[in-house]
């Protein structure tokens, strides 16, 4: 038994369309983060909602050696908490309601132990809204919204957690805000988290590594300045671009033109 | 599992806070309960036969010191009426509550979206069916029209439950589609209505009027049963409610077996909503105003809000009942005019409240 996700042969898709045929990944290890990207269609939001358990897939799913494909649902949400792009409008719960709501909806793999409501708050501390935790969840701007989201997934202390989009609708401070937390969180946590990403510049910037698919295969992986590169930003997003490094060992991307 | 040093001055702040909105929350609903039960007393107390609270309270306690007369109008009427109100409400209320969670709907109640015209046309077709046969106007009868309320409610419900899981689907499109019930079972009904006997027909008037006139010691019996038996399942299910309306996708990523817990809703729903039709026909407004009322004081955390709605249904409806016997002194008016009446400007006011903050 190894501790990490093993994703094999995995297939997923629509009753009458496969997405992601016969896909398997490289073995992510325990507190890796990691950044699903490729154009529109690629098949990223329907892997992750494979690994999710909420859209049926074939193939095998291993997390800490344990089979999660075919795992009932609550069995499933004690390891692995997915966090859709965003939260529905007009719910009239608090924040903190929203995270006990969430703690509370099944079981989690860290048992029930303590008070939901001290598990929460300490969540939200964690994530910095402590002070928002009485605050109606519709009265929050984006950006406090995306960090609420955040605290509901990560009170279900997941040791795999799904990100959609996580970022797509917030401004630059709170994207970094959002990304720099997923990442120090997973490691902080020996938690494994991935997530859908469309900006290449921020997946580069806090993951360990990124998988890049395209048509439902994988085009790429492997660490940001490996698997972004110029052929690959060339074969799957079909553009001409230049990537350097900056001193700081942060990619840096230039597009020329769409080929 | 998070760690931390221990909660900051802000956190402990604001766990005192939580702790005190549960505790106001708790005393909320129990004097929505209180209010209830003054409704109920003041529902029981009210009636053309002129018998003041004293003289009702008093034949309560001791039935046999009273006239026969008295006996009949307390034991036989005002009660088994007022309990009824109580039972409807509650039920209605509750059923609502829970509609507008699983649909995702802010205006589904078994009125708006069509179950209860469902119900009142199984009603008619056993009824009109039943008058031909040997056994009309017995036992068996009455409960064949009951039954095909239910069962018409049942299959209204199960065609809104496939129409809500097509993923294309939005809330727009359940409303109209609740309309169509609406305007289609009313139709079907008129058709009945137009080919039935005179002396069906006078049986089919009931259905189109919600009235509390049918109430017995029967039949409040069986809706408490069912109530009795379906809110605690409601109640069980408070939790998976509560996320739910964090969006279906994070539900299910949070254990909740979501098409189960809709399926199983939509079952209790079908249950409390044709069991209260079947007994008094189609009252309307409750099961949309109760919750939206329990929601307005308490939010959405379904633990408080579920026991909040069935109050606060039994309440208005007890309300409406009391009003319907002093609207015009020596009448009694069908009980659904009523809360028609007190509903409305209610539905108004929630429709451009919420228009104006753009949901």
């Amino acid at each position: 038994m190894s501790a990490g996700l093993q994703v094999t042969d995995l297939s997923a898709g629509y009753r009458d369309r496969a997405v992601i045929e016969h896909l398997s990944l490289p073995p992510i290890a325990r507190g890796e983060t990691v950044a699903l990207l490729g154009p529109n269609a690629a098949g990223k939001s329907t892997l992750l909602r494979a690994l999710a358990g909420l859209t049926p897939a074939r193939g095998s799913i291993r997390l800490d050696g344990d089979e999660l494909n075919g795992l009932p649902l609550a069995d499933r949400a004690k390891a692995v908490t997915y966090m859709p792009q965003t939260l529905p409008q007009g719910i009239a719960l608090t924040v903190l309601e929203t995270v006990i709501g969430a703690l509370e909806a099944s079981p989690t793999g860290q048992g029930h132990g303590g008070d939901a409501a001290e598990r929460a708050m300490a969540v939200l501390g964690r994530v910095g809204i402590e002070a928002l935790a009485m605050r109606g969840i519709d009265q929050l701007s984006g950006g406090q919204r995306q960090l609420a989201a955040l605290a509901q997934a990560l009170v279900r202390a997941p040791r795999l957690l799904l990100l959609d989009e996580p970022t797509s609708a917030l401004d630059l401070n709170h994207q970094v805000r959002v990304l720099d937390l997923v990442r120090s969180l997973a490691r902080e946590q020996d938690m494994i988290a991935v997530l859908v990403l469309h900006d290449l510049q921020a997946a580069a910037r806090i993951a360990d590594r990124v998988v890049v698919l395209s048509e439902g295969q994988v085009a790429a992986a492997g660490p940001p300045e490996e698997a972004i590169t110029p052929a690959v930003l060339a074969d799957v997003w079909r553009v001409r671009a230049r990537i350097d490094h900056c001193e700081r060992g942060s990619l840096r991307m230039v597009i020329d033109d769409i080929l | 599992m998070i760690r931390s040093a221990g909660p900051s001055p802000t956190m402990k702040a604001m766990l005192v806070d939580y702790r005190r909105t549960v505790r106001r929350r708790v005393m909320v609903i129990a004097l929505i309960a209180a209010i209830a039960v003054a409704a109920f007393v003041a529902d029981l107390v009210t009636g053309p036969s002129g018998m003041g609270a004293r003289d009702v309270l008093y034949g309560i306690a001791y039935p046999d010191r009273i006239t026969p007369g008295q006996r009949a109008i307390i034991w036989d009427v005002r009660l088994p009426y007022a309990m009824m109100a109580v039972m409807v409400g509650a039920s209605l209320s509750l059923a609502g509550a829970e509609m507008q969670t699983i649909l995702d709907n802010p205006m589904a109640s078994p009125f708006t979206l069509g179950v209860s015209s469902a119900a009142s046309f199984g009603a008619s077709l056993a009824i009109v069916l039943g008058i031909g046969l040997s056994f009309a106007g017995s036992w068996a009868a009455d409960w064949m029209v009951s039954l095909n309320a239910f069962l018409f409610a049942f299959l209204a419900m199960l065609l809104l439950q496939a129409v809500a899981r097509q993923r294309a689907a939005g809330a727009q499109t359940l409303v109209l589609l609740g309309i169509a019930l609406v305007f289609a079972f009313n139709a079907l009904t008129s058709l009945v209505q137009f080919l039935s006997s005179q002396e069906a027909l006078q049986q089919l008037v009931f259905w189109t009027m919600g009235s509390l006139s049918r109430a017995t010691w029967s039949n409040v019996s069986v809706l408490a049963l069912v109530l009795l038996a379906v809110a605690p399942f409601s109640l069980a299910s408070a939790r998976a409610l509560t996320a739910l309306r964090l969006g279906e996708d994070r539900a299910q990523s949070f254990g909740v077996d979501v098409g189960r817990l809709r399926f199983l809703s939509l079952f209790r729903i079908s249950l409390l909503a044709a069991t209260a039709v079947a007994f008094v026909g189609a009252i309307g407004f409750i099961g949309l105003v109760g919750p939206h009322i329990a929601r307005m004081l308490l939010g959405e955390d379904h633990r408080y809000l579920l026991p909040a709605s069935l109050f606060t249904g039994a309440a208005i409806m007890s309300v409406a009942s009391a009003l319907s016997k002093l609207l015009v002194p020596g009448v009694l008016m069908p009980v659904g005019i009523v809360t028609a009446m007190i509903g409305v400007p209610i539905f108004l006011f929630l429709i451009f409240r919420s228009g104006r903050q753009g949901a």
